[in-house]
């Protein structure tokens, strides 16, 4: 039921969790999400809410958009290197893009409409932490 | 045909399905019938589908696990596809070119779920991001910038080569010589790739006609097919590595099937959707190290017919034409030209005798396919 499975990923995302499969037949996650793990073929999956964490492998801020996204530059979009190690495309927000660049800390932030994104890691109000962080540290 | 055999075989055992989507089922039929045959996934090294969601069967190769594929067939016959594909799969056995095709179909006509369109799997997730083509590449760009120290301005040497070669070819977009300092103030349209490092956008087509050796003797000027090579590189289930094209691993079989190395060949047609394509396909064909495509590009290396290997003499998808979003067939177009001795007068290579195309399907950036060819001159 990958509906369900898309619905999940989505709602968790727009508060700020990231969840991803992991397989019970060889322990990897599954990223993305799929009903049998690409890696040994097993079905056998938890869903589990990751720390959220990650840093910047590679990223662009797109200046020239199309279709539903046209207007709405600029946007950045990156890959992440998750703590618990797959790398996923994502959202990357920053109050000014211009602070961007491969390697930097970044954490999952909710978006309204679901979708992956992860904002700057802040060093004065973020606390470095290896479990989940608070969802909204500056509230 | 006797070469080859079937050896697994699977039947969805139901006939209206509501809780699956298009890939899920086709997963569930091709796990099916690898099990009949006792095989696993790690087996196959050959893919036959038809139209299936995503660009051919890449995004369902991704979504299975499917990986370092050597041979894609997504050859499109409606309902007569399937006993096309076992066709194709024995000739591709035959050949050597696979050892374990899965030739694998699903659809969901009852529910108004088509088969049709280019959305991969992964465009579920992927897909709100609203990350562009130009963007895709752009990835792939900043991270060979990062690791291996690659500057636009080196970047910007490609579609320098390509503008130079274009102003000889009437037919071109874009006809004007541009320098490095035009490229890197050009827009930037998703960093660090500025307007002037992406492709063309035109319509258009073009088609080749391939022949058997019998009938091409009574030919006047064939072009030899010496080697090929094919594959596909995708995000691997969150093991993205954007330092290499699935040039790495199409390149290498080619010059395996023809008995050529890089050190053999007149003439290169690359794929350039944008400048970064070109760049790291040269490395990855092994024309230069890993992270030194930058530095190989500097002074003139791709221009024709005095750098050190000529290039897209044509413009390329850069200059000249990428009908449809797609320049695989004006590429290797290109190389038939020069082989045979018709390039434009002033880009033409002197007497060439092996030509490489490399083809690039999808984004860098994210999943692509890979094909390359090595063509030879009569007298090859």
């Amino acid at each position: 039921m990958s509906g369900s499975v898309l619905e999940r990923w989505r709602a968790g995302l727009a508060v700020g969790e990231l969840r991803l499969p992991r397989c019970g037949g060889c322990g990897r996650l599954v990223a993305h999400p799929r009903p049998r793990c690409p890696w040994c073929t097993s079905a056998e999956q938890t869903d589990e809410i990751l720390s959220g964490i990650g840093t910047v492998y590679s990223f662009t801020v797109i200046r020239r958009a199309q279709g539903a996204f046209a207007g709405t530059e600029p946007y950045a979009v990156g890959y992440v290197r998750l703590s618990e190690g797959p790398m996923l495309l994502a959202r990357l927000d920053a109050l000014d893009l211009a602070d961007l660049a491969v390697d930097v800390s970044v954490l999952v932030t909710p978006d309204p409409e679901g979708r992956l994104t992860f904002r700057l890691v802040d060093p004065s109000s973020d606390v470095p932490t290896s479990s989940p962080p608070a969802r909204n540290p500056r509230s | 045909m006797v070469s080859a055999r079937i050896a697994g075989a699977y039947e969805h055992p139901l006939r209206r399905i509501t809780d699956a989507t298009v890939p899920e089922v086709l997963a569930q039929v091709a796990y099916g019938a690898l099990d009949d045959a006792g095989l696993g996934l790690e087996d196959v090294d050959g893919f036959f589908t038809s139209e299936v969601p995503g660009l051919g069967n890449l995004g369902m190769a991704e979504y299975l696990g499917l990986d370092d594929l050597s041979w894609l067939d997504t050859t499109e016959g409606g309902g007569a596809s399937y006993p096309m594909h076992v066709g194709h799969a024995a000739a591709a056995v035959a050949a050597g070119k696979c050892r374990v095709a899965l030739v694998a179909m699903a659809g969901l006509p009852l529910s108004g779920a088509g088969t049709r369109g280019r959305r991969a799997p992964a465009d579920d997730y992927e897909g709100p991001l609203g990350l562009t083509i130009p963007g895709s590449y752009a990835l792939a760009a900043r991270r060979h910038m990062h690791e291996f120290g690659t500057t636009a301005e080196q970047l910007a040497e490609v579609k320098v080569a390509a503008a130079g070669h274009a102003q000889h070819n009437p037919h071109a977009l874009l006809r004007t010589p541009v320098t490095v300092e035009d490229v890197v103030a050009s827009p930037l349209v998703a960093d660090p790739l500025h307007r002037l490092d992406c492709c063309v956008t035109t319509d258009g087509g073009g088609a080749l006609v391939v022949v058997a050796e019998d009938v091409a003797r009574a030919l006047p000027r064939t072009v030899k097919v010496l080697g090929h090579g094919e594959s596909l590189k995708h995000e691997r289930g969150g093991e993205v590595d954007l330092t290499w094209t699935g040039a790495a691993r199409s390149g290498p079989r080619a010059f395996a099937d023809a008995g050529l190395a890089p050190a053999d060949v007149d003439y290169v047609s690359i794929y350039d959707s944008f400048t970064i394509t070109v760049l790291m396909s040269l490395e990855d064909l092994g024309f230069c190290a890993k992270g030194q495509g930058g530095r190989f590009v500097e002074g003139g290396t791709l221009s024709s017919p005095h750098g050190a290997l000529p290039f897209n003499t044509d413009g390329g998808g850069l200059c000249n034409n990428h009908p449809d979003m797609r320049g695989g067939m004006i590429r290797t177009i290109e190389a038939v030209r020069q082989l045979r001795g018709e390039a434009a007068g002033p880009v033409q290579v002197r007497d060439p005798r092996i030509a490489l195309v490399q083809g690039h399907g999808g984004s860098i950036g994210t999943r692509a396919t890979a094909a390359t060819l090595l063509l030879g001159a009569e007298d090859a």
